[in-house]
């Protein structure tokens, strides 16, 4: 897989959320977040981008 | 664990565990997301639009939430060993992300956070009065040992009544154990 493709997944999941790919990531970040499997696996995949 | 590049490895990985969970707890596959020869990676189960979802369960009526972060480190004997950065396994009563869960198994490595929290926790859906006042399970990270998928699988047919497709699902079970164990170079 891309980058590209990945941040499209994200941005996906993002949006499914409520929330732009940028606040997705800084979220995830701060590890501000929510306890639902979605965010779970944002979380994953921001991390696999950063990794 | 024995590749050509870690693309390989993890396609072996994610094939052997999603092969289990197939025999014993769900019919839904797992799937892997890879950066092309990065030598990290992370599986999930999906919909056919690519989207996070909770697989349905064998006849017990419950749905479970699978995601593990990997990363494989090249040995000198050309082998890779596995290194689980995060799992986490959501028991929920339905399959979509807002449904009720009954039981979350976490964890997260001190390589990606610190926490303030036990790194390998479990949260129960559930308030338990004490003479200490009220213990909010749902919200506290109950310490756990390292929480294996194996064990999970274990604890939905042994206790959850969910009803697997093989018979000999424990000896399966005991013997992913050990190639894990191997693979991860380490005892769990």
């Amino acid at each position: 897989m891309s980058d590209s493709q990945l941040k499209a997944m994200i941005e996906r999941e993002a949006q499914a959320l409520g929330l732009t790919f940028n606040d997705a990531v800084s979220r995830v970040q701060a590890g501000q977040i929510g306890e639902n499997y979605l965010w779970q696996d944002l979380a994953s995949l921001v991390q696999l981008l950063h990794e | 664990m024995i590749g050509d590049r870690p693309t390989e490895v993890f396609r072996n990985f994610r094939d052997h565990i999603s092969g289990l969970l197939n025999k014993t707890i769900t019919d839904a596959p797992l799937s892997l997301t890879h950066r092309k020869d990065r030598p990290f990676a992370q599986f999930a189960f999906r919909d056919d639009a690519d989207f996070p979802m909770a697989a349905p369960l064998f006849s017990a009526g419950l749905f479970l939430a699978v995601s593990q972060q990997l990363q494989v480190e090249q040995q000198s004997d050309q082998t890779w060993k596995l290194r689980t950065l995060a799992y986490s396994y959501h028991l929920l009563e339905d399959s979509n992300p807002d449904s009720r869960w009954i039981i979350r198994w976490e964890y997260v490595s001190h390589a990606q956070r610190r926490n303030e929290h036990p790194r390998h926790h479990v949260h129960i859906a559930t308030i338990v009065d004490t003479p200490a006042g009220e213990m909010d399970l749902d919200k506290l990270h109950l310490s756990t040992g390292w929480v294996t998928i194996e064990e999970v699988i274990r604890f939905l047919i042994a206790e959850m009544g969910v009803k697997p497709k093989i018979a000999d699902w424990d000896d399966q079970l005991l013997k992913s154990e050990e190639l894990f164990k191997t693979w991860t170079r380490r005892e769990v």
